[in-house]
């Protein structure tokens, strides 16, 4: 399949008796893209970026898009496990795992469960953990429309947001969204965004990490970036200057510069 | 003629903060801040509402219908089991309606079995226990996962309903509540338990569920075409169930004000309108939130066409359509005969009294519904 911003494959893929929806495109290494609250938006431009050197594989996770719920699903650990499940079946070895917002979640989830398959962690503006200061913006109670604004620095200039929300725009009932938006109330509702057992237990990674924070990030605070490198023994911590929640939106070329580079380092 | 109970209802507003607040806050729910509430001022309310609850015992209602809202003024009753304990103590003979309690925001639906438990064998039996799933702000406001909202609603009900009939002990391993031992010491007086309602406004799924178990269901003041639609629905299901609707299997609830002259109930009737529209400031996330309904976008979007329609409508509008009315006995005699032999309710909800309506206006309102209004509907 061919659109305006790049070569990719859509596919249904069965794991866990579940028809998972996946795009993969480039040749190189694995790399699985996992996406955040906002849903699976298609081929984005930082996939193609990063498709230029790796093969990669953005899934819409279950309960997201075109990706059915099965019921037992209702948690990031879930998830997780989904995940792991769909390794296995894949076969994929030595893979660069990459996670934003909520996906970020679910990859410090997969990180921590078990590693012998992961190459490269790296969590961009990533849910998961609660901050010392400040609070997660709440997005079930911020109109949706708003919390798109939010979730970038300068919306009115975002290229990206604007083709994907020119393409498909927001509806403020039903669509394609919705069922995503239910799925990441069912995860994320209660503790707020946060496993108290995820940061105790991130010191259990050995896999080189990298966690990626938009200087304005609205949504996240920046001292969830702090608490991840901090805990995840060797992490480092890249800011991306004029760049808010959602770096893969706003700064596609640099957040894919970025993470090349830890890559090949 | 049907053979209709009538109830008095007022939702105990909470008349002392400024309405134009709320220009600056996205809906009167959840963030409006309870700094310009005054305990004060609230003591007062809520004895002045009970004694109100008392003169309509007195005059002759059927029963009183109470509810419960979180974070709104526009209703004082956090806790409905608390009005409904108050009623058993302070009235003889009224039915307590409670529609209803919100059961997905409850985290132990034994306790809340107990409890109404306790309220039936203290009003010696005459509580009807109603259930409602609450709109998704209550949920919101009780941090409980919208997404789990009718779930939560099936099996607080069917555990209500176990821990009242079934002989304890008894486990109960449910997806939502678990307990090793259901075993209440507080057992409803009414057998085999008391009545259940419940009430709604818009959702199809809520009548079918409310017919599939035979449970009256209370249109709380939708249109009457909308209600019209609701009943059949409710009509269809009954007949897919192997029975035929009667009138005691609905109720409606409407906007009634009486006085001794027409141009004082013209002018007290205003006092429904009291928030100024509020009632349109609705956000869907907090409405609606995303799971919180299947997704039937058709469904959201009739259920926020309602919960606009009385706000919208012109003062005469209203009136005209049978949303509000006002008069003396005579005149709303007629019109109520209208609308319950047109709806053919066997529960008619009569709300009348909102606002700033004074304590001696209601009280008025409440005798001649009692002295004149009521006799004659049953009447005829």
């Amino acid at each position: 399949m061919t659109t305006s911003t790049g070569h990719f494959t859509e596919t249904m893929v069965e794991v866990a008796q579940t028809q998972l929806y996946l795009l993969n495109g480039g040749t190189g290494s694995p790399l699985l893209v996992l996406h955040g609250v906002e849903g699976h938006e298609g081929w984005l431009s930082v996939h193609e970026a990063l498709a230029q050197q790796a093969t990669v594989y953005a899934p819409a996770h279950p309960g997201f898009a075109q990706t059915e719920r099965p019921p037992w699903i209702e948690t990031v650990a879930h998830q997780a496990l989904f995940y792991h499940w769909f390794l296995q079946e894949s076969g994929l070895q030595g893979i660069d795992l990459i996670g934003v917002g909520v996906g970020g979640w679910i990859a410090a989830q997969m990180a921590v469960m078990c590693q012998a398959t992961l190459r490269h962690l790296i969590l961009v503006d990533a849910a998961g953990v609660r901050p010392r200061q400040g609070e997660v913006a709440d997005i079930f109670i911020i109109p949706w429309r708003e919390m798109v604004e939010r979730s970038l620095y300068d919306a009115k200039h975002c290229a990206e947001a604007e083709r994907i929300y020119t393409a498909a725009p927001l509806q403020e009932f039903g669509g394609m969204r919705e069922a995503g938006r239910s799925m990441a109330m069912r995860m994320c509702y209660r503790p707020y965004m946060y496993d108290p057992a995820l940061l105790p237990t991130l010191g259990k990674i050995r896999v080189p990490t990298l966690v990626v924070w938009g200087a304005q990030d609205q949504i996240i605070p920046i001292d969830c970036g702090h608490l991840y490198q901090q805990a995840i023994p060797g992490a480092a911590l890249r800011v991306i200057d004029r760049c808010g929640h959602w770096a893969h939106f706003e700064q596609p070329q640099t957040l894919a510069e970025i993470i090349r580079e830890f890559i090949a380092a | 003629m049907p053979m209709t109970s009538y109830y008095y209802f007022t939702e105990q507003p909470y008349t002392g903060y400024n309405p134009d607040l709320q220009a600056q806050y996205p809906a009167l729910r959840l963030t409006l801040p309870n700094t310009n509430y005054d305990p004060r001022l609230a003591s007062d309310l809520y004895n002045r509402y009970h004694d109100e609850y008392q003169v309509a015992d007195e005059v002759g209602f059927d029963g009183i219908m109470i509810n419960e809202h979180h974070t709104a003024p526009f209703c004082m009753q956090a806790s409905i089991n608390i009005t409904g304990t108050v009623l058993a103590k302070i009235t003889r003979r009224s039915k307590i309606l409670m529609l209803g309690n919100p059961l997905p925001v409850v985290d132990n639906p034994l306790r809340l079995a107990e409890e109404l438990s306790m309220i039936d064998c203290i009003s010696r039996g005459r509580l009807i226990s109603g259930f409602v799933r609450g709109g998704g702000v209550e949920s919101l406001a009780n941090n409980i996962n919208p997404v789990y909202n009718r779930e939560r609603f099936e099996e607080a009900h069917d555990l209500i309903v176990a821990a009242w009939t079934r002989p304890g002990p008894f486990r109960w391993d449910g997806k939502h509540f678990q307990y090793r031992v259901v075993n209440p010491w507080a057992l409803p007086l009414q057998k085999p338990h008391p009545p259940i309602m419940v009430p709604g406004t818009a959702s199809p799924e809520t009548v079918i569920w409310a017919a599939r178990h035979r449970y009256p269901y209370v249109v709380l003041g939708s249109s009457l075409e909308q209600t019209k639609e609701l009943i059949a629905i409710y009509q269809e299901t009954a007949k897919e169930e192997g029975y035929e609707m009667q009138p005691e299997h609905i109720g409606y609830l409407i906007r009634v004000f009486v006085s001794d002259s027409a141009e004082k109930a013209q002018a007290e009737g205003h006092n429904f309108f009291w928030q100024k529209g509020a009632l349109n400031k609705q956000i869907r996330e907090w409405m609606a939130p995303p799971g919180y309904a299947t997704v039937d976008v058709a469904g959201i979007r009739r259920l926020r066409a309602i919960s606009k329609a009385f706000d919208n409508q012109a003062y005469q509008e209203a009136q005209d359509n049978y949303q509000l009315i006002l008069g003396t006995p005579d005149q709303v005699i007629e019109k109520l005969r209208y609308v319950r032999d047109l709806l053919g309710v066997g529960h008619m909800c009569l709300w009348s009294h909102d606002g700033y309506m004074s304590h001696e206006d209601t009280v008025r309102c409440i005798e001649l519904m009692g002295k004149e209004v009521l006799p004659a509907l049953r009447a005829a």
